[in-house]
């Protein structure tokens, strides 16, 4: 009996997870990422596409490659691990907000009410991740250049909504909050995979609905070569890595 | 002692000056000054706050020795501790709310509490004690307030409106008050630990700074407020108050010897916090990186 063999390409399989899982109700979803360390070259293409996707600014970084130089010489490597935000079941961020500005949602993606938040900052001193970053109202082209430059200003659609911050304008959120990763909840309601993982050019990342035991991501987390970060800190986070 | 006042005043008026530069700076480029960022978001501003709060709490505890305990050698220093102890939370709420990304949303923390957090009770428990402290600090000006208020002239006015049109009354009205006082206090003396406690639960449960993940903490935050706060109110008896030192001679040792007590507990403390990973003679996780931060960043 010929046995079938899977030809599709990983995007357009991650792709049609995506839109089976946004056939089901939210809370039955569970979004959670896999990266192939194995995989993982250090490009930092990762990094640029949130930049890009989300227009954050200086100091505000949502997704990070960490890069660790290790060995003696002769036996030296580097190391890159990308660093997104956990989305914890059990996010420590969550528990110390003392305005209930951010909250965990039933699809697992810890998110923050911009009108909310009041900038107290707890929750970044709560991650164990470094996972969310303070919105000081910097831009890159401010005191740089005479006027500050249009992809500066550009909005972001983060949650779905148009989100503008303009120098001057300090005390326009997201300007004055606490900010972080959101999976691209604004592209995956349309439809569209997060921007660091369709950009990711060694095919390290894999996105999907962990609750769908046909999806990439859930059958990759099974891997047996699969660790999570801290885990000893009980936060029990979504994203899994494969040594 | 005219010219003490005039120095304590140019003093005064020269810090206020650079609070209004520094205020003005604030509220035109928010929080872009500060020198902190995403990876140390507490900085200076916390420091100060804590500091203050911590001010707060010692302060009045050491005011409860007299009002709630009935330790009459510190009666010189009793009213005045209470003022320090609200100059003080007042000072040090400034401090946080300055803060704040978004000053303006304060209120939240009173509308839509998040009651798992330690920091939306310890809003809570501050604005209980600043209007206990706002109470007992009257009850305990009151009189003197309705004696001054027989004076005329703009100085009597004011004192009129301070003593909310109450009179001097008699030895037992004072009585009353001293009574009211020590009822206040001792509500005061289980918040004051609770807020400052709380103060300390803030950092004791950030599991991701090691430095701060520890039981003791609030503990240590305790002796800590106790410490300053006695170390504040000496100085203030031996220094401000005018001749204090050869005037209240007896109280000043014996706050001091108080000081020193507490100050050995303190170092007990930190050596309890500290010997696990002296013994182990291997940097706990997340330490080695935070002395750098400490005593190197700009700013530090």
């Amino acid at each position: 009996m010929p046995v079938e063999v899977e030809t599709k390409s990983m995007t357009i399989r991650m792709l049609e997870d995506l839109h089976r899982a946004l056939q089901k109700p939210l809370e039955e979803r569970r979004w959670g990422m896999v990266i192939d360390l194995r995989k993982c070259v250090g490009c930092n293409a990762c990094t640029v596409a949130c930049k890009a996707e989300n227009n954050t600014p200086p100091g505000v970084a949502y997704h990070v490659v960490i890069e660790e130089e290790i060995g003696q010489y002769p036996n030296v490597a580097r190391r890159f691990l990308p660093r997104p935000c956990m989305q914890c079941e059990h996010p420590p961020c969550v528990k110390v907000c003392p305005v209930n500005a951010t909250y965990r949602r039933p699809d697992g993606i810890v998110v923050i009410d911009y009108d909310v938040c009041i900038g107290c900052r707890y929750c970044l001193t709560a991650c164990p991740y470094g996972a969310r970053s303070f919105d000081f109202g910097d831009f890159y082209t401010a005191g740089h250049t005479p006027e500050v430059a249009a992809y500066d200003t550009n909005p972001s659609f983060e949650y779905g909504r148009l989100h503008q911050r303009l120098p001057g304008r300090l005390n326009q959120s997201p300007i004055g909050n606490a900010r972080k990763c959101t999976f691209c909840i604004h592209r995956l309601e349309k439809g569209m995979l997060p921007a660091c993982i369709t950009t990711c050019l060694g095919g390290a990342r894999i996105f999907g609905d962990l609750n769908d035991p046909k999806s990439l991501a859930a059958q990759m987390a099974a891997s047996p070569r699969v660790v999570r970060l801290k885990e000893e800190l009980g936060t029990e986070p979504s994203v899994y890595y494969l040594l | 002692m005219r010219k003490r006042l005039w120095l304590i005043l140019a003093v005064g008026v020269i810090a206020l000056a650079f609070g209004v530069v520094g205020m003005m700076d604030r509220l035109r480029f928010g929080l872009l000054h500060v020198g902190y960022g995403t990876p140390i978001p507490w900085a200076l501003w916390v420091v100060f706050y804590i500091y203050f709060i911590g001010l707060s709490a010692g302060a009045f505890l050491i005011s409860s020795l007299v009002y709630v305990f009935g330790f009459k050698q510190y009666e010189a220093i009793g009213r005045i501790a209470v003022f320090t102890a609200l100059v003080s939370l007042i000072t040090a709420l400034l401090f946080i709310w300055v803060d704040l990304g978004h000053m303006e949303r304060f209120t939240e923390v009173f509308t839509r509490p998040g009651f798992h957090s330690p920091l939306a009770w310890i809003v809570w428990l501050y604005t209980a004690y600043f209007f206990l402290l706002v109470a007992e600090a009257w009850f305990l000006m009151r009189r003197s307030f309705a004696r001054g208020a027989r004076q005329g002239g703009l100085k009597g006015g004011l004192y009129r409106i301070l003593a909310l049109g109450t009179q001097e009354g008699t030895p037992a009205d004072e009585a009353r008050d001293m009574r009211i006082v020590r009822v206040l206090g001792s509500i005061g003396v289980p918040l004051a630990i609770a807020f400052h406690g709380g103060t300390g639960t803030v950092f004791a449960v950030t599991i991701a700074r090691a430095y701060w993940y520890s039981g003791l903490f609030p503990l240590l935050f305790l002796v800590s407020a106790l410490a300053s706060g006695g170390a504040l109110l000496t100085a203030v008896a031996a220094f401000i108050i005018p001749n204090g030192y050869q005037r209240h001679r007896e109280l000043v040792i014996s706050l001091g010897r108080l000081l020193l007590i507490l100050l050995l507990v303190e170092v007990l403390k930190r050596c309890c916090i500290d010997a696990p990973d002296a013994w182990r003679q291997i940097e706990a996780w997340g330490k080695p990186c935070v002395e750098p931060a400490i005593f190197a960043a700009p700013y530090s």
